[in-house]
């Protein structure tokens, strides 16, 4: 059995060793981000899915920016939202990252509060299992961090205990990956510049059909797919029933530490004048059928709406708009790409629909962009 | 948790063994069922574990029944009470949500809305391995009325039979005195872990399910969305990968479930032996998912086939039995159209086979080989379609009707038709890995391999998919 167990562990503690030192992703060494990341404006694009996770660049960026206006915090359902969305007398920037959990939400707004960047608007467009207590995944280390930074500033911590044994459970669980092993075997023996942050070009991304990111933090489109493939997945969500909530809220649990940390976010920008709107953004018209059509509605689904609305009604300045249902966007079949994500056109008429229900049509452009 | 998963392999494993081996007696049994409660609610969904004690409190309660009754007619009451109710519930499970689209679809039709209380009461989710236990639970009371197994009298024992977690989610679907015997010698003497038979069964099973079948998977996904303009190779390398994915899925599965029970120092049976090297579809069924196909002849083919009158034309019963089987086999599987078709189409092979093998078996075994592989092949189109257009649309891509499509082999193709390829080979080469004995003296250049083998799977973890048979 020696043999056998050395090479597991033995190769394993190399291993990670290799992607600690490294660190492609920059998930233990911040610090190491280089000078100035190329997300703003300089012409060239970078893929989110090379090199570099869209939560390390972001936080770095926000050294870079200048004070925006209006930030917006979500997930992959918002990434593509840009600033051509909103007024252009606004310094608009997307932090919206995919997969965000709770500690991203309130990981940003604490990176923006330290480097004295708080917006005057904060749209946060938060998924169910952003306070899903059971929802499977880690926590990113990124916005880590700021999470306990921001929580550990008040009495009352919402993380103790077990949780930060969970964080080297995340950080064992992120590192030990066929990708971060590759990236760092490459950086490591030079096969491809993993500090050169000029990212790709236009042009490879557009032949890879990847997406690029814009200067404000949004992407260009998800890559594109044919419409019957787009429909047949959109289907595929739609006719699981059961199936469908284990992918968007199954095992739901919702976790009343992210709940707190989501209040605290309103506080702190209520007490700070910041105005916020919290967005419960749409599904799939035919997933929108299949999860009313069960009685969906009135499970999960509902307590996730409910949440929101009672943070937003608990926070004074702090608006509220659901659009779940996406008849009332007008938003059809073919303004998703699957189940749960929009293309820009309907992610700007989401914006455009709930600043003109909230009041805030003042940060709408006059026309509506050609997206 | 499942077995592909690092908090199984790293913390639910090590810990649940190391307190085992300091066990002994009632405490032993108690404590392996309380784990694989824990193992089966850590799934995701913790209600899961009521239907199972439901059924293990039920069984347990009236097999004594069964074997005491005085009369014939109250053996039979008490054996038709436990088929009901665990009857009842798979097909409760099983079916309902299915019965709940097509009520949907019936009253939108009519333009009227489903009612409230058909929602409540039919949107429920199958638990995963529900039909491996209950199948399990049925053989030992159907056993004890033909008077073949003895009544459990301990209840942990039996507590642990049904839930064992190795064997819990996807089976082997294991027989009374295929285990019970095993956990009364653990409970008597302790565990003795048969650590070399065990892990290295395990890495195997692991490796075959992360490295083969869910890398396969990967390429058949994404191909199997483009069947209707995919051409003849595209179409024939989608159904024999996915039958190559599904069986180092499974049998992988089958592996480490064999492997942990020898950790446990319990033998569990075997479920795979090298199904592609079968040389006619009935030598495919003592192959493949051996304990479901035993559990099928036993409990279904021949008590269909008794039944018959005996005036009927042997032939005649042989075949009906034989469809209905299969056609119920399919349906085991999903309510779904497709696996009633996929069942029938088994069961259309095996009489074909029946009615044909003289001639057959004068064929060289490599011809037999090749043209059962090729018959399973084509079935795996009916099992993974998911509507009749689309089996309509694969098949006639299978019969060159749209062409060939040589542009199939382009570079991003040929990584997943070199695994396909690999896959084929290994199946063909390789000793049956539940079957085989070299582990115990297995050399170090083969460890060192295999440990390697481990490292790369545990890096491919991450996009590890569900186990295909779970939703089983």
């Amino acid at each position: 059995m020696k043999p056998f167990f050395a090479t597991v562990f033995g190769g394993l503690a190399l291993g990670f060793l290799l992607v600690f030192y490294v660190d492609p992703r920059h998930l233990f060494h911040r610090e190491r981000l280089p000078e100035k990341p190329p997300l703003h404006g300089e012409g060239m694009p970078i893929s989110i899915f090379f090199k570099y996770g869209p939560r390390p660049l972001k936080l770095a960026h926000i050294t870079y920016i200048e004070p925006p206006d209006l930030v917006l915090l979500g997930s992959s359902r918002t990434m593509l939202a840009n600033s051509h969305m909103v007024s252009p007398s606004l310094k608009f920037f997307n932090f919206s990252v995919d997969g965000a959990k709770y500690t991203d939400y309130v990981g940003f707004w604490e990176a923006l509060n330290e480097a004295g960047k708080r917006p005057r608007y904060l749209v946060l467009v938060p998924d169910g299992y952003a306070i899903n207590g059971r929802y499977p995944g880690g926590v990113w280390l990124n916005t880590l961090k700021y999470f306990d930074r921001f929580i550990d500033k008040d009495a009352g911590p919402v993380r103790r205990g077990w949780d930060h044994l969970m964080e080297v459970w995340y950080a064992l669980n992120e590192s030990i990956t066929w990708e971060m092993f590759r990236d760092s075997t490459k950086a490591a023996l030079h096969v491809e510049p993993i500090w050169d942050m000029r990212g790709i070009t236009k042009e490879d991304a557009a032949q890879n059909a990847v997406p690029q990111y814009l200067g404000d933090g949004g992407i260009t489109e998800f890559p594109v797919k044919t419409k019957s493939e787009q429909l047949a997945q959109a289907r595929f969500y739609g006719n699981l029933g059961a199936g469908l909530y284990s992918t968007i809220m199954y095992p739901w649990t919702p976790n009343p530490k992210a709940i707190q940390a989501m209040d605290r976010i309103l506080k702190d920008a209520h007490q700070k004048g910041t105005r916020v709107m919290i967005i419960i953004p749409p599904f799939h018209p035919q997933t929108f059928k299949t999860i009313s059509t069960l009685g969906a509605l009135s499970g999960p689904f509902a307590e996730y709406r409910s949440i929101f609305k009672n943070l937003a009604a608990e926070n004074p300045g702090t608006a509220f708009c659901d659009v779940m249902d996406p008849a009332r966007l007008n938003c059809t079949e073919d303004d998703f790409v699957d189940a749960l994500h929009m293309v820009p056109r309907c992610v700007e008429t989401m914006i455009r629909s709930c600043f003109t229900d909230q009041g805030w049509s003042d940060l709408l452009p006059t026309q509506p962009h050609k997206t | 948790m499942s077995f592909n998963s690092f908090p199984f392999i790293f913390f639910f494993l090590p810990l649940t063994l190391f307190i085992a081996t300091y066990l002994r007696g009632q405490w032993l049994l108690g404590w392996l069922t309380l784990a694989s409660y824990w193992f089966y609610g850590a799934l995701g969904y913790s209600w899961v574990v009521i239907p199972l004690f439901v059924v293990t409190l039920l069984d347990f309660c009236i097999a004594p029944c069964i074997q005491d009754a005085p009369s014939l007619k109250r053996k039979r009451a008490f054996l038709f009470i436990s088929l009901g109710v665990n009857l009842g519930i798979l097909l409760y499970f099983k079916y309902a949500f299915s019965i709940l689209l097509l009520g949907q679809s019936f009253f939108s039709r009519s333009g009227r809305a489903l009612p409230d209380s058909w929602v409540t009461w039919l949107n429920v989710m199958m638990p995963a391995g529900m039909s491996f236990y209950i199948f399990q639970s049925i053989a030992y009371t159907v056993d004890i009325y033909r008077g073949k197994a003895k009544a459990e009298n301990n209840f942990w024992t039996y507590a642990a039979f049904l839930s064992f977690f190795p064997h819990l989610l996807a089976g082997p679907i294991t027989r009374q005195n295929q285990l019970v015997p095993d956990l009364e010698k653990i409970a008597a003497n302790g565990i003795h872990p048969r650590w070399k038979e065990g892990i290295f069964l395990f890495a195997v099973g692991l490796c075959k399910k992360i490295l083969v079948a869910d890398r396969l998977g990967d390429g058949i996904l994404h191909l199997i969305r483009l069947i209707p303009g995919n051409g003849f190779f595209a179409c024939w390398f989608l159904a024999m990968g996915y039958g190559v994915q599904i069986y180092f899925d499974f049998s992988g599965y089958s592996d480490m479930a064999i492997g942990l029970g020898r950790l446990f120092d319990v033998e569990l049976p075997q479920n795979f032996d090298s199904p592609y090297k079968a040389v006619s579809p009935a030598d495919f069924w003592r192959r493949w998912h051996i304990t479901l196909s035993f559990w099928l002849r036993d409990y279904l083919f021949y008590p269909l086939y008794f039944a018959m009158s005996r005036d009927a034309n042997n032939n005649l019963k042989l075949i009906v039995s034989l469809m209905v089987t299969m056609f119920l086999g399919g349906l085991w599987h999903g309510a779904s159209f497709m696996l009633g078709i996929w069942g029938c189409y088994h069961g259309l092979l095996l009489i074909l086979y029946a009615v044909f093998k003289k001639s057959w078996d004068r064929w060289n075994t490599i011809v037999q080989r090749i043209v059962t592989f090729l018959a399973i092949s084509a079935s795996w189109i009916f099992f993974r379609a998911e509507s009749m257009r689309q089996a309509i649309d694969w098949l006639k891509g299978c019969l060159g009707m749209r062409g060939f499509d040589f542009s199939f082999f382009s570079t991003a193709n040929v990584k997943y038709l070199s695994i396909l390829i690999l896959g084929v080979i290994m199946v063909n080469a390789f000793p049956n890995a539940s079957g085989y004995k070299g582990f115990v003296k297995f050399p170090a250049s083969l460890q060192v391999g295999l440990g390697i083998l481990v490292i790369v799977a545990f890096l491919y973890m991450n996009n590890s998919f569900q186990f295909v048979y779970f939703q089983f």
